[in-house]
């Protein structure tokens, strides 16, 4: 609190009341002022002097305060990233986010947030091993904040339809292998689990494997229109598609898996593929380039590219792409994914009309 | 409504208070108006004051009133920048971290003026030399300040003390981000 008193009433002005200085006495007075004090004295009172134990204190909490900022660019840094992490998942750039919230995790193992956060990313990336450890970690604890306790149930929910229940689990037993199954089998399987998404997508994947895409695409229709947004059904209806050289349904499917998802990586490569398909060898290219700066690491996105530089005649990038992924260390997926685009290129598959 | 005793609020909180008069002193030295008295924490009511000179620039005199909110908050989000990300955001936090944090949210919450910091600005905008534009400012000044003081009933005074520790990371972050 301040007060300001008048100047008959200030201190100095009791201790020496008359016409000088009220503090000292002195007859010169500076200026036209409520205290009558002279130049000397109004100096000192301007500069009232502020008590050691003032100056002590504060000198306390500027070496407190010195030792906390060494923290501060590794704590702001987190909270950026943390910040980056769930804005990109706001915008369904899932890889940016995943990999935001990684680098949070990496630091600060702990925050909820992050965690929670990074689980929806993990799942629309397809990033099962992530997933399924941070659910398994997750639910022991217990949520304060309801908004991020939903998040994460509705993550969980929609995980539980990619896993095979008790029920398929239970089939498969019985009938080890899902090729010889026959369509009356299937359907009597259905008949008591009409809703097993995870069970129609394993019908399909083997109807599309026997070339039966009519009944394969009629599986996965029923599939979308009890969940739209189920990826691996998009995924399997937008090659399924491009079998059927239906280019423009398979692009249709093809951006609904993005629009869940703007960075998937194997949904940005079909969609590259698509293109060369439709003969747009340059915008296939572009697509292809743009993709393999952000996801080189994944071999599908590169085969893409390796495809879309021998279609765009881009011979000496293409081979020099060939050479690479013959030296990398591929696991038995990109060996097939690869092996594929070799056999385009040397005219063995064919590709596109 | 958690009714604890003005006092012991002040007790615990007594940096702000120190803070918020170290604020009117300075204000006062910067307007280059002596000061002849400081108190900057006693048991009582009030918990600390300034005596100094009548002030002839009524607009200098509303910001020494107001100096404190300047001050304290300035001081309390600094205080508790590098402190805020690790207790509300990371929970990573150490004793120094708290130690911060009950330093800058002690300090913001004593940002508000005073009622008598809101008496001597209305002392002062009553005189008929005070300029209009500060009469104009200064009433509302006054209005705020005491609502400010009613808020504190509802704990508004800590509310701003962890808004203010909170807002300042949570700024730099939506603005680096």
């Amino acid at each position: 609190m301040e007060e300001h008193l008048p100047a008959e009433q200030s201190p100095t002005e009791e201790e020496s009341p008359g016409t000088g200085c009220a503090n000292c006495g002195q007859p010169a007075l500076e200026g036209n002022h409520a205290a009558r004090l002279c130049g000397d004295c109004r100096a000192y009172f301007i500069r009232f002097p502020i008590p050691l134990w003032i100056r002590v204190f504060a000198g306390g909490i500027c070496i407190v305060l010195l030792f906390s900022l060494f923290t501060l660019p590794k704590n702001l840094s987190l909270g950026i990233h943390l910040e980056k992490g769930i804005k990109a998942g706001k915008e369904k750039n899932y890889f940016t986010a995943e990999k935001e919230l990684k680098s949070v995790l990496e630091k600060a193992p702990d925050n909820l947030e992050a965690k929670v956060h990074l689980t929806t990313a993990a799942f629309y990336n397809q990033d099962f091993e992530t997933l399924m450890t941070l659910l398994k970690k997750l639910s022991k604890v217990r949520f304060e904040d309801q908004e991020l306790f939903s998040e994460l149930e509705a993550t969980a929910d929609k995980t539980l339809t990619y896993i095979p229940n008790d029920s398929f689990g239970n089939f498969t037993v019985s009938h080890p292998d899902l090729a010889k199954l026959t369509a009356s089998d299937w359907e009597g399987y259905f008949l008591h689990n009409p809703d097993d998404n995870y069970a129609a997508i394993a019908y399909s994947s083997e109807l599309y494997d026997r070339k039966e895409y009519e009944t394969a695409d009629s599986v996965l229709q029923t599939i979308l229109k009890r969940t739209p947004e189920y990826g691996t059904a998009l995924m399997l209806e937008t090659n399924l598609k491009r079998e059927q050289h239906k280019l423009d349904e398979a692009a249709v499917y093809c951006n609904r898996m993005l629009s869940m998802n703007h960075e998937l990586p194997y949904g940005l490569a079909i969609q590259s593929r698509i293109l060369l398909q439709q003969k747009k060898d340059k915008q296939a290219l572009d697509l292809a380039l743009k993709n393999y700066k952000k996801f080189d690491g994944n071999y599908y996105v590169v085969s893409s590219l390796m495809l879309a530089y021998h279609f765009n005649g881009r011979i000496p990038e293409r081979d020099a792409l060939v050479r690479q992924l013959q030296a990398a260390k591929l696991d038995s997926l990109a060996k097939t994914q690869v092996q594929y685009a070799l056999d385009v290129i040397a005219q063995k598959e064919k590709f596109r009309d | 409504m958690f009714f604890i005793p003005g006092f012991v609020i002040t007790l615990v909180t007594f940096p702000g208070v120190i803070v918020h008069e170290l604020g009117h002193q300075l204000f006062c030295r910067y307007f280059k108006v002596p000061v002849f008295k400081v108190v900057y924490f006693q048991m009582g009511n009030p918990a600390g004051y300034v005596l100094h000179e009548a002030v002839k620039n009524k607009a200098q005199g509303m910001l020494i009133s107001i100096g404190p909110f300047i001050v304290n908050t300035i001081v309390g989000a600094l205080i508790s920048l590098p402190a805020a990300l690790p207790v509300f955001k990371f929970h990573t936090a150490g004793p120094l971290d708290y130690v911060l944090i009950y330093l800058g949210v002690s300090i913001a919450m004593h940002a508000f003026p005073s009622s008598g910091d809101a008496n001597v600005i209305w002392n002062s905008i009553k005189e008929q030399d005070t300029p209009r534009w500060v009469k104009i400012l200064g009433y509302p000044v006054v209005g705020l300040i005491y609502l400010g003081s009613l808020g504190s009933f509802f704990w508004l005074d800590l509310l701003y003390g962890i808004g203010v520790a909170v807002g300042l990371p949570n700024l730099l972050i939506a603005l680096l981000g």
